[in-house]
């Protein structure tokens, strides 16, 4: 209660503090003075709730704006990638009909049609494993989520039980690909992806799932499952198809599309 | 009764008139109406008991609006503009909460 009648400068009656001053007489009142105060007050009043009320509008009008954007870009970009994946297989096309045309074309298309697939310039259709990996249920107490090096290790454990191809929620990890964390965000391959995350492995299902549970990452993930609560499923595959990879910018000579 | 019919032609009058406010005094007007009420709960208060000086009562009101838009315009300029406008609304709630509860008392006598 100090505090409020500090505030008040002691000019303040708080109620509860015992009795008012006495009244002080005051000058005959003019009530036109009075009135045109009041008059003040009420524009006062009334301007301020035009002005928010204006206000308001105003951000939904940029709202909107900011939507309308991210919808124009989005089909920007969806336009784009269509374009490239004609483009590609026009390139493709001309690549094949130069593989004809010589023996040196020919062993160098051969060559590419081996690579194609490991280096992730072709999609891959093919059975394997896949790990499911995701954030505690937000109900808990968050202490642990999952980060970029979580699916960087799940990845690398998977080439090095012998994956053949890896895509991560669909995207294809080739040797210039990151996954990295920007702000809270995960980009694989510049994407963004939110969880859960799906790490997808063509290869042997029995080796790849052998070598995964067999090491220390595995280990460690479910030691995080029982203590955090994150999610961690593991389960094998007969038929994963993994896309070609979007940014291997230009395919190599003769190489499909 | 002159006042509150006046207090209402202020509000219809604003209303209509939809007066627009300069870009760069748009800030300080919330600041201003809070102030502004301060003064017209006091005036109130100070009318039920009969200690009501119409001096005191336009010069608090002008001087409450422009001492309130003045404190915001400094923290404005010292880069604490959002908390001493939280400052000024939190003393000047206190204030009127206290008028409101004064009138309350006079007005139900408890």
């Amino acid at each position: 209660m100090s505090l409020l009648s500090a505030i008040g400068g002691g000019r303040v009656w708080i109620p509860e503090q015992g009795a008012p001053r006495p009244p002080r007489r005051g000058q005959p009142v003019r009530p036109l003075r009075v009135a045109t105060v009041l008059l003040a007050a009420g524009l006062l009043l009334a301007a301020a709730v035009t002005q928010t009320r204006r206000a308001a509008p105003a951000v939904d009008r940029q709202r909107a704006a900011l939507q309308a954007q991210i919808a124009a870009r989005t089909r920007e970009v969806d336009g784009l990638t269509a374009a490239r994946a004609r483009l590609q297989g026009q390139l493709a096309a001309a690549h094949a009909t130069a593989a004809r045309s010589g023996s040196t074309q020919r062993a160098a298309a051969a060559t590419n049609r081996r690579l194609a697939p490991i280096t992730g310039a072709q999609a891959v259709r093919g059975p394997g494993l896949t790990v499911r990996l995701d954030n505690p249920p937000s109900a808990k107490r968050v202490a642990r989520t999952i980060t970029d090096s979580d699916v960087q290790q799940v990845a690398n454990q998977l080439w090095s039980a012998g994956a053949e191809a890896v895509a991560v929620n669909g995207v294809r990890l080739t040797s210039r690909t990151a996954i990295r964390d920007a702000g809270g965000a995960l980009l694989v391959d510049f994407q963004p992806q939110s969880p859960p995350y799906l790490v997808a492995a063509v290869g042997a299902p029995g080796r790849l799932s052998a070598g995964f549970a067999a090491s220390p990452l595995a280990a460690r993930l479910r030691s995080a499952v029982t203590v955090f609560g994150i999610g961690l499923s593991v389960r094998t595959a007969d038929a994963l198809l993994l896309p070609a990879s979007r940014s291997l910018a230009t395919p190599a000579p003769g190489s499909p599309p | 009764m002159i006042g509150a019919a006046a207090l209402v032609l202020g509000v219809v009058l604003g209303l209509i008139i939809q007066p627009t406010v300069p870009a760069g005094l748009e800030p300080y007007l919330p600041i201003a109406v809070v102030a502004a009420l301060d003064a017209l709960f006091g005036g109130l208060r100070a009318a039920l008991d009969r200690a009501f000086d119409d001096k005191v009562f336009v010069v608090s009101f002008v001087a409450n609006v422009l001492v309130a838009a003045l404190i915001v315009f400094l923290g404005d300029q010292l880069g604490v503009g959002g908390q001493l406008t939280t400052a000024v609304v939190v003393v000047l709630g206190i204030r009127i909460f206290a008028n409101a509860a004064a009138i309350r008392r006079h007005l139900f006598g408890a």
